[in-house]
């Protein structure tokens, strides 16, 4: 009987924490966070200078998407990142994408979390 | 009278033994049986649960890219903008309907408008508008 109730309560913990498949979900919002950055122009004329239009555009969209949705992002380079640190931060997916920038083709990651709950 | 050879000589004993050992036996079956239905019927719901996700999932996914996104100029080389929504063809209603019926789902609704709490949602990061002035999130519910 014992045995039969340690094997229950080891079967339906493992079911119960076996939450809802999202890996697919989660690839394509960070997807989506990219092609809307992209259909709205931000890339075009992007330097890394502080004060350019294009990166002031960047820096609004992305503001934006974070107001609306509770994401947190991180492009490399470009925007310093408003997720927390450590434990509190569920990573969503992040991609790289080649962009010009300055008129160089450099490599751009995007990277979308959300805090913790 | 004297016993034939076959009759145990402690009957009522061995009677008490199997019984004692028969009631263990059949508390643990009950118990495991009771437990595989309870793990099956939450089995069942998560499966369930997880197909109606995918299901919005892949209906959302559609939407964006095809169902719903603005196109160029009509022709054969006809441009699609992905993630760039005719807002008219969401008003429409239609292809909810439609959607609504081939994903074998009770009730579908897809629309820029946050629908509140209730049933199973997910949403898109869309652009709108002419100029696509404006970022919204197409929300996909569904049960």
């Amino acid at each position: 009987m014992f045995f039969v109730s340690i094997c229950v309560y080891f079967l339906s913990s493992a079911a119960v924490h076996q939450g809802t498949d999202d890996s697919l979900y989660r690839y394509q919002l960070v997807n989506d966070v990219w092609r809307v950055l992209y259909l709205r122009g931000d890339f075009n004329g992007l330097v890394l200078e502080d004060g350019n239009p294009a990166r002031a555009r960047l820096d609004a969209d992305l503001g934006e998407i974070e107001a609306q949705t509770g994401l947190c992002t991180y492009v490399g380079g470009i925007r310093d990142t408003s997720c927390p640190g450590g434990k509190a931060l569920v990573r969503v997916g992040s991609i790289s994408r080649v962009v010009l920038i300055g008129g160089n083709p450099e490599n751009l990651t995007l990277m979308v979390g959300k805090a913790d709950d | 009278m004297g016993r034939a050879a076959w009759q145990s000589p402690n009957r009522g004993f061995l009677s008490f033994e199997a019984m004692f050992s028969i009631i263990p036996a059949l508390l643990m079956l009950t118990f495991a049986l009771s437990s595989a239905h309870y793990l099956s019927a939450g089995a069942e719901q998560r499966m369930h649960e997880q197909q109606v996700f995918d299901k919005l999932v892949s209906i959302a996914d559609f939407t964006v890219k095809q169902g719903a996104a603005r196109t160029g100029a009509a022709g054969i080389d006809q441009v699609r903008y992905p993630n760039w929504l005719d807002e008219s063809v969401l008003d429409d209603g239609s292809l909810a309907r439609g959607l609504e019926q081939e994903a074998g789902l009770g009730e579908l609704s897809v629309q820029l408008d946050d629908p509140g709490a209730g049933a199973t949602c997910v949403y898109r990061l869309v652009v709108v508008g002419d100029d696509r002035e404006r970022i919204a999130k197409l929300y996909v519910c569904g049960d």
